[in-house]
């Protein structure tokens, strides 16, 4: 599993964390029942606080994405499967998105008040 | 599977277990036979002042059958299958055969030859006696059975062709991921064992503790260096089943589960990154924290694919993780990108 912060972004660090834990997912790197590693280890290996990582495994699982359990930590959920089957949808919504000059953060604002 | 791994892979299914095993059973029941004719109960152990180990008459039919057929079954099968054991990510199997594997071959013939010789010698110098204890020294047969058991194993090598050069892919160097000056990156794997390797090491395991119970049984002094070997085999495992791999801006590090054994080497000292095809049994002799007949050293779990570093001494450190070239392209940018540490 990859994970990859830039200390100069605008983008709050935990948000970052998950951002890399969700890239993995959506790749299918990391599939439902993969254990992650535990946030002191990430913390460490990153030099970042360790509650930076809890947070953004608390919002991976405010997500649906991982399951957080005391003593075996954060694994992949089985609802984080399908996730990867709309890797390609996302990328082509994006890309189209692009091509008519709407921000992805426009276009992310435009996901998150669709109701169907 | 090429002929020539065919050939060798035939000879070994005779030399290492058929024949063997023959040998065996063939020696049991010979002791078979000759039961009714022991006294009961026998002497299954001597010392400098004559037998000081006795136990029931069937003591040699377990002996014989039970740990010489063990040793010769789980030795053959493990060497046989060690080349194709399953590997988590979905390769195809490496279809070679090694030196390593013909040594065992050799020395399961060996083993074979030996425990049937003591047994068989050890049963008939008991034979008519009323009282095991008048049972004569069998020192000499003892030394002459570990002589059979050297002969024994060069034969077996011999009958067998020479191993065919193992047609192993080239390393292959790193890959590179975007990554920004002000960017960090920290790549996480883990390596565990392949299920077959730990079925291998948890049956040889079996097989030590039963007789580790059946000297205690005995009586035997030296039953507490068998005890020892038993409980550091079972530590040796529990520490060499599953590692975490980690690589960072200060290098790559593979540690146990268990917090030992642990490897790390610092980014500033490493000088290639590459990704392998690991053959176990033929490159390194087996699974676990391994040194290389080629003088690599690491933590070898399974067979396929690896990451492979080599340092500013030259030494060359591997770990067989699944997405090895994931971890080789971080590992590789990191190292290539002193900005970004």
């Amino acid at each position: 599993m990859l994970v990859r912060i830039d200390v100069d972004s605008a983008t709050a660090i935990f948000a970052q964390v998950a951002a890399s834990v969700r890239a993995d997912i959506l790749a299918a790197r990391l599939v439902p029942g993969d254990r992650l590693p535990a946030a002191r280890e990430i913390a460490d290996a990153l030099d970042i606080n360790v509650h930076t990582v809890l947070r953004a495994y608390q919002q991976l699982r405010d997500e649906g994405l991982v399951h957080l359990r005391r003593g075996r930590g954060a694994v992949i959920s089985a609802s984080a499967g399908p996730l990867a089957e709309l890797a390609h949808d996302i990328r082509a919504l994006v890309a189209r998105a692009a091509a008519v000059g709407v921000s992805p953060a426009a276009l992310a604002s435009l996901v998150k008040e669709t109701t169907l | 599977m090429n002929d020539d791994v065919r050939r060798s892979r035939t000879a070994f299914l005779w030399v290492a277990l058929i024949i063997p095993l023959a040998i065996i059973v063939a020696s049991t029941a010979v002791i078979a036979a000759w039961l009714p004719e022991l006294p009961d109960p026998v002497a299954t152990h001597w010392g400098t002042e004559g037998v000081n180990g006795y136990g029931p008459r069937w003591s040699y039919l377990a002996i014989t059958l039970g740990i010489g057929g063990g040793l010769v079954l789980v030795m053959g099968l493990t060497a046989m299958h060690a080349h194709r054991l399953p590997q988590s990510s979905a390769k195809p199997s490496i279809g070679a055969w090694s030196p390593a594997t013909r040594f065992i071959g050799g020395l399961s013939l060996g083993l074979a030859v030996m425990m049937a010789f003591v047994s068989l010698v050890s049963v008939q110098l008991q034979r008519g006696l009323a009282d095991a204890a008048d049972a004569p020294d069998i020192g000499i047969w003892a030394l002459i059975g570990f002589g059979l058991l050297i002969a024994g194993t060069a034969l077996g090598w011999f009958l067998q062709p020479k191993s065919p050069a193992s047609a192993t892919p080239r390393a292959e160097r790193a890959g590179s991921i975007p990554l920004a000056a002000t960017e960090r990156a920290a790549w996480f794997g883990t390596a565990s064992m392949a299920p077959a390797g730990v079925a291998v090491l948890i049956g040889a395991l079996v097989l030590l503790a039963v007789t580790t119970v059946f000297t205690v049984a005995q009586g035997d002094d030296a039953w507490w260096i068998l005890a020892s070997v038993t409980i550091l085999l079972a530590a040796l495992i529990a520490a060499m089943a599953v590692f975490r791999v980690r690589v960072n801006a200060r290098g790559l590090r593979a540690r146990s589960l268990l917090g030992w054994p642990s490897n790390r080497i610092p980014l500033d000292r490493i000088t290639k990154v590459e990704t392998v095809q690991i053959n176990p049994m033929a490159e390194f002799g087996g699974w676990g924290w391994r040194l290389g007949v080629d003088g690599r050293r690491g933590i070898v779990l399974r067979a396929g694919e690896a990451l492979q570093v080599t340092d500013t001494r030259g030494r060359v450190f591997v770990v067989t993780i699944d997405r090895a070239a994931d971890a080789a392209a971080v590992l590789e940018t990191l190292r290539t990108h002193p900005t970004s540490r």
